[in-house]
């Protein structure tokens, strides 16, 4: 730890909804705050890097954020080498699994983790701080979870589906201040910035899956075409019901649906 | 006489499995129905191999193995690989955990297996430094990766920011060119040239191939060792949670109960002796035999599960809607040509209480024999 009291933050991004595009708080975001806020009460400092006058900030004020420190990334490359220089005495950083504008990528944790030489434990559940370490449960599928203790200072993506109470309240909304902050200056700032290499398409469409190009003769593809193929798998009929007990056995254990 | 081309009614023919009468092209002389099936006969043949030589260059392909597999996801990948290798550049597939498949299928032409680096344990720094010396090793020009969130994701964007090269994460479209990924949510497409780094969603690829790979099996590679100071992390175990207690569409198998079943406590039971979660149809669930919430299909939940059991189910669109996603399907089911039978891969026919209590006997006789203690 950095010394004195416990410091956390949360990165807040712009959340855009996914078909009207309309400003709000991403979600993700959102929770990872809540699940901040539950550790640290108060404390939590909540900083995005982008611009001031973002409108999807209102609703992170209306559930709850109260001050949000905004640090200016003109274009959202920058926000890495900004987001370091504020951080570096914090000791845990929050942030959602990725964002709803933009590429929405999930690296930005692990950039920055990188950049300030932490470990960086992703889709976080619940966190409990104990000593110089952060317990983490983690989510996997299939109802598992997974515990790991992470040493402090450390980043942690907090998975959507983490428990937390989210309300949205407008006199919060009201209440609650957007300041900015002038981005500690590194002497590389910029530098590390590439240009991005993504061109919007302006048009939706779907997705083309790439296919293998297949050469089969005019005649195969029309019998594929014409003649549809056998399907169902094995059938049985035969035997006792203990047989059959015994052939969905061997299936299950075929195909290691079981372990024993 | 004239020159007009006559059809022969005894023309070779098929009977389909819906019992219609197809002609076979391109074949001439008399219908014989016990003759072979020529639709059988491709599928046995061997594919034939992509590279005739040995590798000049390698694309990988790195995934996290299920108990010795691939998943659909991590097929995709590896086909991806090798449908964009070009020329005599090979593709090898590094696979995390253990693996018994065969390689040459999924088209992979050099397979390096790491069986101590599974999904079980979370060791990110010793993943990310195998990986690294593996790229390194092979000089790989694209590393593929399938973007799971909760493994192969991670993996791949910490390997993103450790070489700090171009990626593309989320990609839903490839070619040899280009990737695009979902921008600003799901409506419009970012496009970007073929980086070196490709983690790729589900869907975005075919995983049939109409050619091998060479599937030549690299010596099993134990990950790098890592002292315990250089750990940030410390793994702290699995915790499973009770099958029963977990969102059915987060279950790994799935015993479900339709009309055809008269007896719920069975299906309970052998759903506990399984580890499997309880589903049900929506005619057994209105009917009063399940919660609402267990009911599986168009206007119930849709399940993921890799081992589905439907007893007594007979398998409405509706239902099969709901287990589009399965990847094992077995149905225990009194009547041979209910819907669920040319959906399932292997079907029981015959009362399905007798089956399910044999099944249990059966098991625990299983169980005796090799004397498991892990009875759940």
């Amino acid at each position: 730890m950095t010394g004195g009291k416990f410091k956390a933050a949360v990165l807040v991004s712009a959340g855009r909804h996914p078909f009207t595009g309309a400003p709000r708080a991403c979600h993700g975001d959102a929770v990872a705050m809540a699940l901040g806020q539950r550790l640290v009460g108060n404390a939590l400092r909540i900083i995005h890097a982008g611009m001031i006058d973002e409108p999807a900030l209102e609703d992170y004020l209306a559930l709850g954020a109260g001050t949000i420190e905004v640090v200016p990334a003109p274009n959202g490359d920058d926000a890495i080498g900004v987001l370091t220089g504020l951080l570096k005495d914090v000791d845990l950083v929050l942030s959602g699994s990725r964002a709803e504008s933009g590429a929405g990528s999930g690296l930005v944790p692990y950039a920055l983790a990188k950049a300030l030489g932490r470990p960086v434990v992703a889709n976080v559940l619940d966190v409990e701080i104990e000593g110089a370490e952060a317990r983490v449960r983690q989510f996997l599928p299939k109802g598992r979870r997974r515990g790991v203790a992470v040493s402090l200072p450390a980043i942690l993506a907090v998975h959507p589906l983490t428990q937390v109470r989210l309300g949205y309240a407008y006199a919060r909304r009201l209440s609650g201040r957007i300041i900015a902050v002038p981005p500690a200056i590194d002497g590389q700032l910029g530098a590390g910035a590439r240009q991005s290499p993504w061109t919007v398409e302006p048009t939706s469409r779907r997705p083309v899956r790439l296919k293998a190009e297949e050469k089969r003769p005019a005649h195969e593809r029309m019998r594929a075409a014409v003649v549809s193929e056998a399907k169902g798998g094995v059938v049985a009929f035969e035997g006792t019901s203990v047989d059959k007990a015994q052939v969905v056995l061997n299936y299950l254990r075929n195909h290691r649906l079981i372990d024993f | 006489m004239s020159e007009v081309r006559r059809v022969d009614p005894r023309r070779p023919i098929v009977i389909t499995p819906q019992g219609l009468r197809r002609i076979v092209l391109g074949q001439v002389g008399a219908g014989d129905l016990s003759a072979p099936d020529p639709h059988s006969a491709p599928a046995s043949k061997a594919k034939p191999r992509r590279l005739r030589e040995k590798a000049k260059s390698w694309v990988m392909a790195v995934a996290h193995s299920d108990r010795g597999r691939l998943d659909a996801h991590a097929r995709q990948t590896v086909a991806a690989a090798a449908i964009l290798a070009q020329g005599s550049t090979g593709v090898v597939a590094v696979i995390l955990g253990e693996f018994e498949e065969d390689a040459a299928a999924l088209g992979a032409d050099a397979v390096v297996i790491l069986p101590d680096l599974d999904a079980a344990r979370f060791e990110p720094e010793r993943e990310v430094a195998a990986i690294s010396s593996l790229i390194e090793v092979y000089d790989a020009r694209h590393v593929f990766l399938p973007d799971k969130p909760e493994s192969d994701g991670d993996l791949g964007r910490r390997l993103i920011v450790e070489h700090d090269e171009s990626a593309a994460t989320h990609v839903v479209e490839i070619d040899a060119a280009h990737v695009c990924s979902p921008w600003s949510g799901a409506m419009l497409l970012a496009r970007a040239p073929l980086p070196r780094f490709i983690l790729l969603e589900p869907g975005a690829v075919d995983a049939g191939l109409p050619f091998a790979g060479l599937g030549e099996r690299a010596e099993t590679v134990e990950g790098p060792k890592m002292t315990a100071e250089s750990d940030a992390y410390r793994d702290l175990g699995l915790e499973e949670s009770d099958p029963a207690q977990i969102p059915l569409e987060e279950a790994d198998l799935v015993v479900a109960g339709g009309n055809g079943v008269h007896n719920v406590p069975t299906l309970e039971a052998l759903a506990r002796t399984l580890g499997a979660a309880v589903g049900a149809s929506r005619v057994a669930v209105d009917d009063g035999r399940f919660a609402r919430d267990k009911q599986i299909g168009a206007t119930g939940k849709t399940v993921s599960a890799r081992g589905y059991i439907a007893v007594g189910i007979s398998g409405a669109v509706q239902h099969l809607q709901g287990i589009k996603d399965c990847q094992h399907v077995i149905a225990l089911n009194r009547d041979a040509g209910a819907p669920i039978v040319g959906r399932a891969d292997l079907s029981v026919i015959g009362d399905a209480e007798e089956v399910m209590q044999a099944l249990l006997t059966r098991i625990a006789q299983a169980r005796e024999q090799s004397e498991l203690p892990e009875a759940p």
